[in-house]
């Protein structure tokens, strides 16, 4: 692991494997220089970018005015954090992505948990918020070119019921943790957020670095989330697909009950 | 049918008395009395029927009546023409068990009707009988018994009255014997995890060693002794490796017993067994799914909530010269949930 890195190479910004630390510290290195040059020609004066790779130095200074608006009165001007919320100084991009994408931040309110909901911001407007959080100190990028499909479904079914189903359900629909916390359904996670998840570990969620589970591991248990996504129900309705409890539910309500009110209505006179 | 009447308004309300074992005196007999000869009461308002309104309900039976027979000819075309093997045999599915619910419905909802629209409505009350045999019949029952353990001379054969004895004394012992299956004593087995000094901690699914720094601060791995094998002989193996961040464990001794903020704990929830890895990586709770016991990982797996009445054993790690995370020894207490030899 050396500048001989194919990934240093300045034609290979946009390809940079997700999340391999080292690669990236080295790609980092190559590309400050690159960029520093790029920028001396370009924007001589102007201050250089601390960027992350992917992004440009426009992109972070508006990714900044839109923190300045949206998350600094929490998380302080430099991102440095406050009483009420974390420092996002080595976060990485990755994290910004997945918190501003899925909608949970900025924070709706100081519950157990924060929910996702719709995100305001466009696209492009977070991705320049996750390039300025980004650029505040070296963690997970966002991770590109996710080629889950051709990854082995049956390993990834191994490795999720070992690293994930303990929180998330066995089919992926979610369950309750401590003190009003939770593991969300991932019915409607994408792939980049499944991936930015276990990179950075959102809130309650342990975080799963390359080094424990490689890149290409992490594709097969995306692959294994979406393919059970779209498994059908054999047995009728899934009834959330969380097992024994919501179908027992059912069978008494519904089942049972039913057959006490139609036995009532028989007994009952003409 | 042609019986059918209302029954009387004064009855509607009043719910009949009934009397056990006592004969009520013989009411005023009717035809259906004098039928079944049992003490019955009717009420005796003249029939009423309208002759449309039974034409109308013989139509709705016999029309859910052909119902079920559609249902039940559409499940016997649906068997052979629906494949179970498309849609995971989900249309299959739908059909038989739609066109069977259809068909049983109808047949049943058809004799409801039936029974509600087209049957006399008679109020009848019919008293228990007393369950005594007359003096007579118990008395000839009694001789018959009587004459029948005469008849086969258990008192005379001595040699039949034996062996018969013998084999029914004998007949209990093979279900005593087969209490022997609830053993043998489990002896060390619940004792023993199969970590040994020097078990390099290995990934559960990949199988390969730990080394130090492979797990993100706040991540988790589910960990097994190098070389392990069959899921029985080591059910009490599995063991969470969890990296704390710089300062955030709380504890000393668990510090100590860890390597630069790795800790390993056994993953078997001391209250009944379940295994265990709702780790939260913020506040540190580690929760059982099975019955919501809650350990404070921060603080030596204190219990915070819920039934379990110890913390988790922790496994003592040290790191080698290559960087791989090994075991110091064997868990230093049973893990697991107490069982009767548990000191």
């Amino acid at each position: 692991m050396s500048g001989m890195d194919p990934v240093s190479t300045p034609d290979a910004t946009a390809e940079i494997p997700l999340g391999r630390s080292r690669r990236r510290r080295t790609a980092k290195v190559v590309l400050l220089m690159v960029g520093f040059g790029v920028l001396g020609l370009l924007y001589s004066g102007l201050q250089p970018a601390r960027s992350s790779a992917a992004n440009s130095s426009p992109a972070i200074e508006r990714g900044r005015q839109l923190f300045l608006q949206g998350c600094a009165s929490c998380h302080g001007l430099n991102g440095q954090g406050g009483t009420t919320a974390p420092s996002l100084i080595g976060v990485g991009a990755a994290a910004a992505d997945f918190q501003v994408g899925t909608g949970r931040m900025p924070l709706q309110d100081h519950s157990a948990q924060a929910p996702p909901k719709r995100n305001k911001y466009s696209f492009d407007q977070t991705e320049e918020i996750a390039a300025y959080v980004g650029s505040l100190g070296p963690g997970p990028a966002i991770p590109e070119n996710l080629n889950y499909q051709s990854a082995d479904v049956a390993f990834g079914g191994a490795l999720f019921r070992t690293n994930c189903a303990q929180c998330h359900n066995f089919a992926g629909s979610g369950g309750a943790l401590t003190y009003g916390k939770y593991a969300p359904s991932l019915s409607d996670a994408t792939p980049k957020e499944i991936y930015e998840a276990m990179i950075t570990g959102p809130e309650s969620m342990p975080v799963f670095g390359d080094q424990q589970i490689t890149p290409p591991q992490k594709q097969a248990i995306i692959k294994y989330i979406r393919t059970i996504k779209t498994e059908p129900d054999p047995g009728g309705a899934g009834l959330g697909r969380v097992g024994p409890v919501s179908e027992t539910v059912v069978a008494w309500l519904v089942g049972i009950g039913g057959l006490v009110l139609i036995t009532m209505w028989i007994g009952s006179k003409a | 049918m042609t019986d059918s009447h209302d029954p009387h308004p004064d009855e509607v309300s009043g719910r009949p008395q009934r009397r056990i074992g006592r004969r009520r005196p013989e009411p005023a007999t009717t035809d259906l009395l004098s039928r079944n000869e049992q003490t019955v009461d009717l009420d005796n308002a003249p029939p009423e029927v309208d002759p449309r309104e039974d034409k109308f309900g013989e139509w709705q039976v016999s029309a859910l009546f052909m119902l079920g027979i559609l249902a039940t000819l559409a499940f016997l075309v649906a068997y052979f023409a629906v494949s179970i093997r498309d849609n995971l045999g989900l249309d299959s599915n739908r059909w038989l068990g739609g066109s069977l619910a259809v068909s049983l419905f109808a047949i049943g909802a058809g004799m409801i009707v039936w029974a509600k629209k087209l049957l006399p409505h008679d109020k009848a009350i019919q008293d228990r009988h007393d369950f005594h045999s007359t003096p007579e019949e118990e008395k000839v029952a009694e001789d018959t018994f009587l004459a029948g353990v005469d008849d086969m001379g258990l008192g005379k054969r001595k040699i039949l009255r034996r062996t018969l004895m013998g084999a029914l004394g004998l007949f209990p012992l093979p279900l005593i014997v087969m209490l022997r299956d609830l053993g043998p004593l489990p002896h060390r087995t619940l004792l023993e995890t199969g970590w040994k000094a020097g078990s390099r901690l290995v990934d559960l699914d990949t199988k390969l060693p730990v080394k130090l720094g492979d797990l993100s601060i706040g991540g988790i791995q589910t960990v097994m002794p190098e070389g392990f094998t069959t899921p029985s002989d080591f059910a009490l193996a599995p063991t969470m490796l969890i990296r704390f961040g710089p300062g955030q464990i709380l504890s000393q001794k668990e510090a100590n017993w860890g390597v630069d903020d790795h800790v390993a704990y056994s993953k078997i929830c001391t209250h009944a067994g379940c295994p265990i890895s709702l780790y939260e990586q913020q506040s540190h709770n580690l929760l059982c799914p099975c019955h919501q016991s809650t350990f404070d990982m921060a603080r030596d797996a204190k219990v915070i909530f819920g039934p379990a009445a110890r913390p988790l054993p922790q496994l003592r790690i040290k790191v080698d010269s290559q960087g791989y995370l090994y075991a110091a020894g064997p868990y230093s207490q049973p893990v697991g949930p107490s069982f009767w030899e548990r000191r």
